[in-house]
């Protein structure tokens, strides 16, 4: 006969952990991206002339013709909403005591959209269309990611 | 103003090389991140009871009726025979070394002086089956083949159902030595 599974607290288990470490590079091109915004406070995009596309963040390669292509167009450092939403929940599914909004912003010059946290003295100012601008943390804290920037604000 | 540039030959295509040093001296920019990843891993019915029974100091094995095959680690399901085992059976704590290595790396690889036997142990009764296990008192001139061994066990308040209950299996004393070369008796699998 089988045996089967009455008291499913007593199964005999074991606990384990992986100590999994990561060490990831931004790469060539997010390269000179995240030392513009750390060093300079400023955006560049990679432009590609026969698809008239800037990409931002900067690619190596335009994704339309393949060319090869690279992160030497100023975009920004304002822009606009394309596109927002408001988050209850944390990234481990935790619910928020304050609320926060997340956008697509579409800089100034550029043709593709960073998602980031969006904030405004007045929130009913969040809107598609609204003008934005980067707040950056103070220059000590950058490291030369995304998260140089606190959030884009609704001017 | 922006280059767009014709794909350049293959030659160029060679990467991004770096060093260890570029990483940990900051000379290009990363992003850190350990996972915090844990996992459960429940034992099922046979091998949980196996496990159990490692507790309470006993090694447990299926039996199929059909075929008399005795597993160990025990199974619900007979693998020569594609029914379910019929009926639990206690073992006795001895057996012999079936084949065995001698390893001196430990488990991260890293290079360890004083070498560890992992063996394969074919438990007395269990007509040639038998358990990966370590093999203790002996050194690598002293472990064979064909080696009559017995399990010696954690302290009962220690043993936690999981294998390493058994620390190891060392040679039975009074046990005649092995032949050379000669692989122990049983073996019908």
């Amino acid at each position: 006969m089988r045996e089967r599974v009455t008291q499913p607290t007593q199964m005999h288990h074991v606990d384990g952990t992986f100590p999994v470490q990561f060490i990831y590079t931004a790469g060539v091109a997010g390269e000179v991206f995240g030392k513009a915004l750390r060093d300079k406070e400023s955006f560049l995009g990679a432009r590609c002339d026969s698809c008239a596309v800037t990409y931002v963040p900067p690619r190596t390669y335009c994704e339309r013709c393949f060319a090869r292509i690279e992160a030497t167009r100023k975009v920004g450092p304002q822009g606009e909403i394309v596109s927002f939403t408001e988050s209850h929940l944390g990234p481990h599914n935790e619910r928020l005591a304050d609320p926060e909004t997340w956008g697509l912003i579409r800089l100034d010059g550029a043709d593709t959209v960073l998602v980031h946290r969006l904030t405004a003295k007045d929130p009913s100012r969040i809107a598609i269309g609204a003008r934005v601008k980067p707040i950056f943390r103070p220059k000590k804290d950058r490291t030369g990611v995304i998260t140089d920037i606190e959030s884009f604000a609704v001017l | 103003m922006a280059a767009t540039k014709a794909m350049p030959p293959a030659d160029e295509l060679k990467g991004t090389p770096l060093e260890h040093e570029d990483l940990v001296k900051g000379k290009v920019i990363t992003v850190r991140h350990n996972p915090d990843l844990r996992y459960r891993w429940a034992a099922g019915v046979a091998i949980g009871r196996f496990l159990g029974g490692l507790k309470e100091g006993k090694i447990l094995a299926r039996k199929c009726e059909m075929c008399g095959t005795i597993g160990v680690p025990p199974r619900m399901f007979c693998e020569v025979c594609f029914r379910p085992t019929d009926v639990w059976v206690e073992l006795g704590h001895t057996g012999r070394v079936n084949t065995f290595s001698t390893c001196y790396i430990a488990t991260d690889a890293t290079r360890v002086k004083d070498p560890s036997f992992p063996a394969v142990i074919e438990i007395d009764g269990a007509n040639g089956n038998g358990i990966l296990h370590l093999l203790g008192e002996v050194t690598k001139d002293t472990a064979k083949i064909g080696m009559e061994v017995e399990a010696v066990w954690k302290p009962a308040a220690e043993r936690q159902g999981l294998i390493t209950d058994i620390r190891y299996w060392r040679p039975r004393k009074g046990a005649a030595p092995p032949k050379s070369g000669g692989r122990s008796k049983g073996g019908s699998r």
